[in-house]
C-alpha cells in the first residue's frame, strides 16, 4: 500500500518523541548470573538462624550427678541476655528421646560420662542424634587431651565442672553455638559451590556436545568421501572442553570437494561461541561455484564487525577437484599445511590477512596438482606453538621433520600415528585448542 | 622453562621511543602489554618502535596485540614500527601479511 504525504501519530511505546525508527534496549533486571542455577532444594540458600545473640537460649542438660546439674542450673538462672530455658535430663537415652520428639534446643551441655554412655561415644551418638545442635561436653578434670578429642569427635566447646560455672558456662555455650554456625556456615557455602560447579560442568558438556555435531560426520559424507575416492582422518580437542577451533567439509557437487579449518584468537566459551559465529556464516555466504579467495573475502568483511577488537580467526580453505587431479586453496594466516606427495613433505605457500583484522580483505588463490596418492595435512598451531620438553616450541621444523620421519619409517602420514608421535616430543597437555586434518586421494580410485 | 609474560626496556631516541620487548608476546602477557601501550598512547613522540628480536614467540593474542597498538598508536598520531623479529616471529607475520600493514625492519 502507498500512502501519500507524512502521517503524524503518537507513538504509544514511547510518547513525546520524535517519529525516528530506532532500537530501545531495556536494561537487564538481573546482575546477569543466577546466584544458584539450578539450584539443589534441599541446599538452604542462606545458613539457618543460629546465633547467640538471641534473648532466650533453650539448653538441654545432661548430667547424671544431681550436685553438678544443681551446680550448672544455678549458674544458667543467673544469666540475662540471653536467658537460659534449661531442660534436665540424666541419661543419654533420654536426651535422644528428647531430640526425636522434635523439641527446639538450640544447645546441648553433655557430661561424658552417663550410665548408658561414657567417652568419646557419647559425643559420637550425640552428633548422630542431632548433627547441627552445638555441643558443650562437661568434665569432671581438666584433661586436655580428652577436650580436644572431644573437640575432633564434633562436640563445639567443653567445660571443666571444678571451674567456676557461673563464669564459664554461660561463655562456652555462646561460644559453642557461634562456632556452630560457622561450621554449617562454611559446609553450606562448599555444597553450594559444588553444586554450581556441576553445573557448570553439565552446562559446559552440553556446549562441547553441540561443537562436536558442528564437525562432519562419517555418515553423512562417507558416500561422497567413496565416490571422489577421498580418505580424511581428523583430530579435534578443545583444550578447555570446548574451544575456538573448527573444520568443515563442503560438497560442491561433481568431482570437488572442499575442506576448511579456521581458530579464533583465545579459547574457552568465547572462542566456541566466535565457532558458531562462523559455522553459520559459511552455510550462509559458501556457494559451490566461489573460488577459495572469494568465500575468505566475504567470511572475513563479515567478521570484521562482529569481532572484539584484537580478535580474529585464521583459516584455510582448499578445493580439491579429483576430475582434473587439482587442489585449490586460499589463506587467511592459518598455519602452511604440510603437501605431502612422492615420499616427500613440504609446506603449501599459503598467507593471507586473518579473518576479522582487514576492512577490505583480499585472498590469492593458488593452485597445483594433487594426484593420487597425495595428501594434504591441515592443523592448527596448538602443534607448532606447543612446547617440547626442554622448552622451546615444536614449530614448523618440528612437525616437518616429524612427518617425514613418519614417511621414510612406515610409508605413509597417517593423522594418527602424527599425532602420538607428537604428543611424545612436546609438554602435554596443551594449553590450546587443536585440530589435525589429513585428506588423502587414494591410489586406486574404485 | 621461560618465564610467562614479557619484560621490556625503553630507549629514548631523538625522534622517537624504541621498545625493546623480550620473552613471549602471549595471552599471559596481555595485561602488561595493554598496560605498556596505554603509556605509549600518552607519550607524545613521533614514532615508537618495537624491538622484537628478544621475543621467541608472538602467538595468536600476541598479534592481536600489536593490532591494537597498530590502531591506537595511530589514533594518537604516533607511527609505529617492528624491528628484528627472529625467523619463527617474522614467519607467523609473512604469514599472516601482517607484514603489509606494518613497517618492519629486520
Amino acid at each position: 500500500m502507498r500512502t501519500g504525504g507524512a502521517v503524524k501519530t503518537d507513538s504509544a511505546l514511547s510518547p513525546g518523541t520524535p517519529d525516528i525508527g530506532r532500537l530501545i534496549r531495556l536494561p537487564s533486571r538481573t546482575a546477569g548470573w543466577l546466584d544458584s542455577p539450578g539450584a539443589d532444594p534441599d541446599l538452604p540458600s542462606v545458613p539457618p538462624p543460629l546465633r547467640p545473640n538471641r534473648d532466650s537460649l533453650s539448653v538441654l542438660l545432661v548430667e547424671d550427678e544431681p550436685g553438678d546439674a544443681r551446680l550448672v542450673q544455678l549458674a544458667l538462672m543467673g544469666c540475662r541476655k540471653p536467658a537460659f530455658a534449661v531442660t534436665h535430663v540424666s541419661s543419654l537415652t533420654e536426651a535422644i528421646a528428647i531430640l526425636a520428639g522434635g523439641a527446639a534446643l538450640d544447645v546441648v551441655l553433655l557430661d561424658l560420662s552417663l550410665p548408658d554412655s561414657t567417652g568419646l561415644d557419647t559425643v559420637a551418638r550425640m552428633k548422630d542424634a542431632a548433627p547441627r545442635i552445638p555441643i558443650v561436653i562437661m568434665t569432671g578434670m581438666d584433661d586436655q587431651r580428652l577436650a580436644a578429642a572431644a573437640l575432633e569427635a564434633g562436640a563445639q566447646d567443653y567445660l571443666v565442672k571444678s571451674d567456676d560455672p557461673e563464669r564459664t558456662v554461660g561463655r562456652a555455650i555462646r561460644y559453642a553455638i557461634t562456632r556452630m554456625a560457622s561450621q554449617i556456615e562454611r559446609e553450606t557455602l562448599l555444597r553450594r559451590i559444588a553444586q554450581q560447579q556441576r553445573t557448570l560442568m553439565t552446562e559446559i558438556d552440553a556446549a562441547r556436545a553441540m561443537q562436536f555435531d558442528l564437525l562432519p560426520r562419517p555418515e553423512r559424507i562417507d558416500p561422497r568421501l567413496a565416490e571422489l575416492g577421498l580418505e580424511v582422518e581428523s583430530f579435534f580437542e578443545p583444550s578447555l572442553g570446548i574451544g575456538g577451533d573448527l573444520w568443515g567439509c563442503l560438497d560442491c557437487g561433481g568431482q570437488r570437494m572442499s575442506f576448511y579449518s579456521f581458530d579464533f584468537t583465545g579459547h574457552g566459551i568465547g572462542a566456541a561461541l566466535n565457532v558458531f559465529r562462523l559455522h553459520a556464516l559459511i552455510s550462509d555466504r559458501w556457494t559451490p561455484d566461489q573460488t577459495p579467495a572469494e568465500t575468505l573475502r566475504l567470511l572475513g568483511i563479515a567478521l570484521r564487525g562482529l569481532l572484539a577488537r584484537g580478535h580474529f580467526a585464521t583459516m584455510f580453505l582448499c578445493t580439491i577437484d579429483c576430475g582434473r587431479g587439482e587442489i585449490e586453496w586460499a589463506s587467511a594466516g592459518a598455519p602452511a599445511p604440510l603437501m605431502i606427495a612422492d615420499g616427500g613433505v613440504r609446506f603449501l605457500d599459503a598467507q593471507g590477512v586473518p579473518l576479522g583484522l582487514s576492512a577490505d580483505p583480499h585472498y590469492r588463490n593458488r593452485c597445483e596438482p594433487f594426484p593420487p596418492g597425495a595428501a594434504l595435512m591441515i592443523y592448527s598451531d596448538a602443534i607448532t606453538d606447543a612446547p617440547k620438553e626442554e622448552g622451546d616450541l615444536f614449530g614448523e621444523a618440528g612437525l616437518i621433520a616429524l612427518a617425514q620421519e613418519m614417511i621414510d619409517r612406515t610409508g605413509r602420514s597417517a593423522i594418527a600415528d602424527l599425532i602420538d608421535a607428537f604428543q611424545a616430543r612436546v609438554r602435554m597437555p596443551l594449553e590450546d585448542d587443536m585440530t589435525a586434518l589429513g585428506i588423502r586421494r587414494l591410489a586406486e580410485t574404485p | 622453562m621461560e618465564k610467562r609474560g614479557i619484560r621490556y626496556r625503553l630507549v629514548d631516541d631523538d625522534d622517537g621511543l624504541t621498545v625493546a620487548l623480550e620473552g613471549r608476546l602471549d595471552f599471559a602477557a596481555e595485561r602488561q602489554f595493554q598496560e605498556l601501550l596505554a603509556d605509549l598512547v600518552v607519550s607524545h613522540r613521533r614514532q615508537v618502535r618495537f624491538d622484537l628480536s628478544g621475543l621467541s614467540h608472538v602467538d595468536s593474542v600476541g598479534l592481536g596485540l600489536l593490532y591494537i597498538a597498530h590502531e591506537d598508536l595511530g589514533k594518537a598520531n604516533i607511527a609505529l614500527a617492528l624491528l628484528r623479529p627472529r625467523d619463527t616471529v617474522l614467519r607467523m607475520l609473512e604469514l599472516t601479511e601482517t607484514t603489509k600493514v606494518f613497517a618492519i625492519t629486520r
